[in-house]
């Protein structure tokens, strides 16, 4: 994982105006992974006991990812339900299939991996359905209101629209805190083809938010 | 001697900025010391960084609940559920093995007696044909007899 910078000595530089500070900087804690204190050993190593059937390895394992993998998979699906189910496939699969694992990465980026898959088979299901002439809810979704909950779902939506990859590459890198690397290889790509993904992604969240993005220096006294 | 601050171009924290965005935290650990030089002395990198501060904003408005004590429970009972899960398959793989045996012995009972049966008229054919190959050898050799 990458080092978790001190979040008081943020990178924003004095020119920034004020309200790009306050909005940002409170929340980006609760971004940060849970599972920083599981280092690399110790994770391969809870691992190994987990495919010798060790249920209190897999309970440490649970604790200090079932959060992240959780955040990850709501972020990718925007439903709560399905992300739960994601949820619980990913640590079946890694009770299950714990002994195959073969340590080409850490045992993190392989459930980030697992629950990627179950997330974009869901998608390309219920995509498949949407074909089908089923409509989805999110847009009679008010928008270009400025409370939190709705910037919130605004949010939601707009990452909703972007490409799968686009999105999962967002959701590792901002809301997970992966470092290139580890998302390039949750992804299987090359960390160039990663920023790439994410430059795009940015720039289409930007262009699908603008009018929420210009707001709040138009809100702030 | 003095250390030697590593330099990065404009366009490259451009590339960076427009990848990771800015927390600084995300961008690769290579590279983070000479952004911050960067950014510390030129006035266009601090522009580039506060345009993209709103999108910043924004994505980290978006905040998803905790966990329930419901999902990590679930999760939690995974072991269990796939010890039920492999016992019941078990249970059911023996069950078909021992059904499909009986439904063997069953029609093998069923059929028996029709192969007895069958049995029987092949003993005749054979014995028909027997008979009917030993007088064609009798007929010729009666036939060979005649001068």
């Amino acid at each position: 994982m990458c080092a978790v910078v001190d979040i008081a000595q943020p990178f924003v530089p004095a020119s920034t105006p004020v309200w790009g500070r306050s909005r940002d900087l409170p929340r980006v804690a609760s971004t940060l992974p849970e599972s920083e204190s599981l280092d690399e050993a110790h994770e391969f190593n809870l691992l190994r006991r987990v495919a010798d059937r060790d249920t209190a390895a897999y309970r440490e394992l649970v604790d200090a990812h079932l959060p992240r993998i959780a955040r990850f998979a709501e972020r990718l699906l925007g439903n709560r339900a399905e992300s739960e189910d994601v949820a619980q496939e990913t640590f079946m699969k890694l009770w299950t299939s714990a002994a195959t694992f073969t340590p080409q990465a850490r045992p993190s980026t392989w459930l980030y991996r697992i629950a990627h898959n179950a997330c974009i088979d869901r998608l390309r299901k219920r995509r498949a359905e949407t074909e089908l002439g089923e409509s989805t809810a999110a847009a009679d979704r008010p928008s270009g209101l400025f409370a939190r909950k709705q910037t919130s779902e605004a949010v939601q939506k707009a990452l909703a629209e972007l490409p799968e990859r686009q999105r999962a590459a967002l959701t590792l890198v901002h809301y997970e805190g992966l470092s290139g690397d580890e998302a390039a290889a949750v992804l299987e790509i090359s960390v160039e083809a990663l920023e790439s993904l994410l430059a795009r992604g940015r720039r289409a969240l930007r262009e699908s938010l603008r009018a929420l993005a210009a707001s709040p220096t138009k809100e702030s006294p | 001697m003095k250390p030697v601050a590593p330099t990065m171009t404009l366009t490259r924290f451009s590339e960076l900025l427009d990848a990771y965005g800015t927390r600084l935290e995300l961008w690769p650990a290579t590279e983070r010391q000479a952004a911050e030089v960067l950014l510390a002395a030129d006035a266009e990198a601090q522009r580039l960084v506060a345009t993209h501060a709103p999108l910043e904003a924004l994505l980290n408005d978006y905040a998803v609940a905790d966990v329930s004590p419901r999902l990590r429970a679930r999760v939690l009972e995974v072991p269990a559920v796939a010890a039920r899960t492999q016992r019941r398959f078990g249970f059911r793989l023996a069950w078909a093995v021992a059904f499909s045996c009986l439904v063997g012995l069953a029609s093998g009972a069923l059929t028996a007696p029709e192969a007895s049966a069958d049995d029987d008229d092949w003993a005749e054919l054979t014995e028909v044909s027997f008979h009917s190959d030993v007088d064609a050898n009798a007929d010729v050799a009666s036939a060979e007899e005649v001068p």
